[in-house]
């Protein structure tokens, strides 16, 4: 079997270098009525978790979708950092859905969910080691081998860092990059999120990314705590505006890299649809900018 | 990958700071605490929406605060944290006290499967009125992947969509197009499904009740039975 390593060229993105918007149920009507009218996002983001039943409206609504503007699948499910490997059985399920959908892009986290066949749900942080780096490295091409294509790897958002830790995140990424062929998916509130929580500088990270990699590229909001002694913890909820700073870090990197699909991340308290166009066509507005300085 | 700072990390989350061994992670012990505190919060959220979002009819009938007490016990067993967020809530039904809670978590198990049930044209009344008498009865049906069937424990008290089940001891949900659709149904409709566990022509379903018959096809819960190479199969 071909292994699927593109080492002397980067993962492609076959977004458009657009804004686009994780699309929920709620808003698939007012999208695709937009559309109609030549208005809204260039493209879309969904959880392929989100769609792994076997029929029923929720396809229906994602096939419409499908024919309206190009699909970035971004699973949350793979649990890629397993020690025992990334989950076979849904891998299998979004191999059938990328075979149904062919989702422009596809992509999952540097972390893990799951650990002696019970289920975390949620993203959680691993050690940046080697032994993490070589285990990442077997598992992403498992899974690039099955859906027979180049994924993107997100940025985690952490909240603690380990000990043992021996590669800085940045650092981490760029060898997954280069070792295994996929490609970043740079979510800009998790490096700000890993800024409060364990200290990473978010400029000094932008200039340690292997840019040409970058095959999309998050903007979100997230919450802040404030514990007695005013020690900070940001907690990455999706569950607000993208913030100012976000908007900021943003534009530092398109300045790098230059345009590429940016997506306005929302999972929680999910505003209206208008709210989240209105969010993305900033980003659209910020990535003419770019465009523009690019030529 | 090395599991033991995993292996540790996770029985953190499971056990709290007293199980937090120096060494695993780097900066203060404070902050270390307050990181983990928000892994294990979103961990139990996570599980504990995907249960709600599962049964919000069953929480709105027995209250907030018994559906909290019934998922915390659910949730601290094994099966459920062993399954995928969107599976989390099988079984969930069979460990509520009551009949008429469990008649309606079940319920709602049942409408979810139906509604994600894979898309197949159900048999359609339009097609049988245009076939001749013998040709409907030599018509071979099976039933429609959508379909659920549930007996009910207590009748009496289940209603769904505000409609009361009365005498009827049966609930039946179909889905032949894109909605779901909800019956109330008798035994005789139950021992006809025990009867399609394989193909059936027509006939053989009219001869042993035209009325369950009747009713299954009117509510698309029959599909036309396919042999191997995909076409409809008379007998």
């Amino acid at each position: 079997m071909t292994r699927h390593r593109h080492r002397d060229r980067p993962a492609p993105s076959p977004l458009p270098p657009r804004a686009g918007i994780g699309l929920k149920p709620q808003h698939f009507a007012p999208f695709l009525e937009a559309r109609e009218r030549g208005q809204g996002p260039g493209w879309i983001e969904v959880h392929p978790q989100n769609y792994m039943m076997a029929g029923g409206p929720s396809h229906r609504w994602l096939g419409a979708v499908r024919a309206a503007v190009p699909v970035s699948f971004h699973s949350v499910g793979l649990s890629i950092g397993d020690p025992d490997g990334c989950d076979r059985d849904e891998l299998e399920r979004l191999a059938a859905l990328c075979e149904r959908y062919a989702p422009a892009m596809v992509s999952d986290h540097l972390s893990w969910s799951s650990l002696g066949g019970e289920r975390l749900p949620d993203l959680l942080p691993l050690p940046m080691t080697a032994a993490s780096l070589a285990h990442f490295v077997t598992e992403v091409g498992r899974i690039q081998d099955r859906l027979a294509r180049p994924i993107l790897i997100e940025n985690p958002s952490r909240m603690v860092a380990f000990a043992e830790d021996s590669y800085d995140e940045a650092e981490f990424l760029a060898e997954l990059v280069r070792r295994s062929g996929c490609g970043l998916l740079v979510d800009v509130n998790n490096i700000l999120v890993a800024r409060t929580n364990v200290g990473i500088d978010p400029h000094a990270y932008l200039d340690a990314l292997p840019l040409e990699a970058i095959g999309e590229i998050h903007v979100a909001g997230h919450a802040l705590e404030r514990h007695p002694g005013g020690a900070l913890l940001a907690i990455d909820d999706h569950g607000s505006p993208v913030s100012e700073e976000c908007w900021a870090l943003l534009a530092a990197l398109l300045e790098r890299c230059g345009p590429r699909p940016v997506l306005v991340e929302r999972d929680n308290d999910v505003p209206a649809f208008a709210t989240l166009a209105a969010e993305a066509a900033r980003a659209e507005r910020l990535l003419e900018g770019a465009l523009s300085h690019a030529a | 990958m090395r599991p033991d700072p995993q292996i540790a990390f996770a029985t953190v989350l499971e056990q709290g700071p007293a199980a937090l061994p120096g060494g695993l992670l780097a900066g203060p012990r404070g902050a270390q605490l307050r990181g983990l505190k928000a892994y294990a919060n979103t961990i139990r959220h996570a599980r504990f929406v995907a249960l709600e979002d599962s049964y919000a009819r069953t929480r709105a009938a027995m209250g907030k605060a018994a559906f909290h007490a019934a998922a915390d016990a659910f949730l601290a067993t094994p099966p459920p944290r062993r399954r995928a967020l969107r599976a989390i809530g099988a079984g969930f039904a069979e460990q509520l006290a009551r009949a008429h809670e469990r008649d309606l978590a079940r319920a709602e198990w049942l409408f979810l499967e139906a509604h994600g049930a894979p898309d197949t044209p159900a048999l359609d009344l339009a097609a049988i009125a245009g076939l001749t008498p013998a040709a409907l009865l030599a018509l071979r049906a099976t039933v429609h992947p959508a379909l659920r069937l549930l007996r009910l424990e207590e009748p009496s008290r289940f209603r769904w969509e505000g409609e009361a089940a009365g005498a009827a001891r049966y609930l039946l949900f179909t889905r032949p197009e894109a909605r779901c659709r909800h019956h109330f149904a008798s035994a005789g409709v139950a021992a006809l499904l025990a009867l399609l566990e394989r193909p059936r022509p027509m006939a053989a379903l009219l001869e042993r009740d035209a009325a369950a018959t009747t009713l299954l096809v009117e509510a698309g819960g029959l599909a036309p039975a396919t042999d191997p190479d995909g076409a409809a199969a008379a007998s």
